[in-house]
């Protein structure tokens, strides 16, 4: 009897038979071999409760079992004896010990296998197949993944575009966008090095400091930086600390085109990830403390702002301490695959160690500093998505502080809109360690 | 079998996914694998997901796998996690 044709009956007793319960012992549709083993061992998942003692001896019935190997998918089929079987509750697996003259050599991974439970008459279950399948050769991947997916639990989007808009009377509409994206190279991408995988980070914020009223609709990007970047993750597992990931950016600019300005940048970011323990069963809090570094050259400024006159002549070399946090408050919905509700929060302090400009407008007077004042940037955002289609959310953002290159501080901002968001599928898939 | 690579069961496939969780502690002795998730066990974003396929890959060697092969999800139970790594490592 070939495996097709068990298969076949099989099936056909599945579609005639009623539906398992949920909750009573069921052996999955999941075979594997037990990697390593001198000889072949099939390995059934298990779910639910342990069988009672009748079933689980029927389980253990050996007479209830066939087993069989294929080189390959359409090859002629060789049986096996099926030594014994055994229960493990503690993983939930159904083990079956096989034997014969005619095993493939080692473990058995590299061959096509199946097995075959027929329940004895008087059991209250159907018969089953089950199969495996070799994989297909070391740095084959397993299953395709698509690029993008929807950011869950408390993901930090890889792409972000949030934009919100502003009408009323005796002010022409203000728009507002902010544009997030780092995206790195995959696993098996051949430009990985020294457990570091290359990519592309950017950030644009654009009419932040945008205040009714308004004379005219402009999108003027208050700051835009792009670079170059590295990407690594480090598992560190040692008391509070989990791990820690690094991006280092190579080489990128920082520019604004309102009143033009921009310096040539290099840097490092450290994300420290804390072990946290979650705070009921669906809702979880998250810290990521950061540090890290930049350093630089302005290439030019201004030489007004807003019609006032100002000397940034000595504005040159560039050195910068980084520091701050980002936290996540969420709910994550029944399946864990992604946010019913988030309060996320971003907080960093740019401590310069040459002067920079700092640029304040009140009541439409502007006033420059030059100095290295700490500079603040707070950004908390809540996320309301009550949509299947998890990339479209609903976004209140608070803005407060200033980001470089010039500074421009922006005053206790709250603005409302759409966030389209998604996460790299593929950035957990980075270079070996 | 390689040079050095001891069988990995169920039970040790199931240690590795477990103990590279954040919050291993929540995983007792009458924990259901088929029930529990990594989400369960702290693995609550993409960020962690990272950080627990490298520590798996620490805690197999000299088995290796590929990062995409290594179940990982918050919402990836700790038996289906277990199941990916015997199924995918070579």
């Amino acid at each position: 009897m070939s495996s097709n044709y068990l298969r076949f009956f099989a099936s056909l007793l599945a579609c005639a038979a009623p539906p398992a319960l949920a909750d009573s012992f069921q052996l999955s549709s999941t075979m594997t071999l037990r990697p390593g083993a001198p000889q072949p061992i099939l390995q059934i998942s298990t779910s639910g409760p342990a069988p009672l003692d009748a079933d689980a001896s029927r389980y253990r019935d050996k007479a209830n079992w066939k087993a069989l190997w294929q080189t390959d998918s359409d090859a002629v089929p060789t049986y096996v004896d099926v030594d014994s079987i055994e229960l493990d509750l503690s993983t939930k697996h159904l083990i079956i010990h096989v034997s014969g003259a005619k095993l493939p050599a080692g473990d058995g991974r590299d061959d096509y296998w199946t097995a075959v439970f027929v329940p004895p008459a008087g059991m209250a279950a159907i018969p089953q197949v089950f199969s495996y399948a070799p994989r297909k050769g070391a740095g084959s991947g397993g299953k395709k993944v698509t690029l993008l997916a929807p950011v869950g639990s408390s993901d930090q989007p890889d792409l972000l575009l949030n934009g919100t808009f502003l009408a009323g009377g005796g002010t022409k509409p203000i728009y507002t966008l902010h544009e997030q994206a780092s995206l790195y190279a995959p696993s098996n991408s051949k430009w990985n090095f020294h457990g570091f995988a290359p990519g592309f980070a950017s950030e644009v914020w654009i009419n932040q400091g945008a205040q009714p009223p308004n004379n005219r609709t402009r999108f003027d990007p208050d700051s835009i930086r792009a670079g170059l970047s590295l990407w690594r993750v480090d598992p560190i597992e040692s008391g509070v600390l989990y791990g820690m990931t690094t991006q280092v950016n190579l080489i990128g600019g920082e520019f604004t085109r309102s009143d033009p300005s921009s310096n040539i940048m290099s840097g490092f970011l450290t994300t420290l990830v804390l072990r946290r323990k979650r705070l009921s069963e669906s809702a979880f809090a998250t810290l990521y403390p950061v540090l890290g570094l930049e350093g630089g050259y302005n290439l030019n400024h201004p030489d007004e702002l807003s019609g006032t006159a100002v000397d940034l002549s000595h504005y040159g070399g560039i050195f910068r301490g980084v520091l701050g946090a980002d936290s996540t408050l969420g709910i994550a919905n029944s399946d864990r695959t992604s946010n019913v509700f988030a309060i996320t929060g971003s907080y960093r302090v740019r401590l310069p160690a040459t002067d920079e400009p700092f640029i304040r407008t009140v009541h439409g007077d502007t006033s420059v500093d030059l100095s290295t004042r700490a500079r603040h940037w707070l950004e908390v955002d809540i996320t309301y998505s009550p949509w299947q289609w998890k990339y479209l959310a609903l976004n209140a953002k608070y803005t407060y502080g200033s980001l470089p290159p010039l500074f421009s501080l922006v005053d206790h901002q709250v603005s409302f809109g759409l966030l389209l968001q998604a996460k790299q599928n593929n950035k957990q898939a980075l270079p070996g360690q | 079998m390689g040079p050095g690579r001891e069988p990995l069961t169920p039970q040790r496939c199931q240690e590795i996914v477990v103990e590279s969780t954040p919050d291993s502690g929540r995983f007792t002795a009458g924990s259901d694998p088929a029930k529990v998730t990594l989400f369960d066990l702290g693995v609550v974003s993409s960020t962690e997901s990272v950080i627990f396929v490298r520590a798996v890959k620490r805690s197999l060697a000299p088995w290796q796998i590929n990062d995409g092969d290594l179940a990982s999800s918050p919402d990836t139970t700790v038996q289906q996690s277990a199941d990916s790594i015997a199924q995918n490592v070579f």
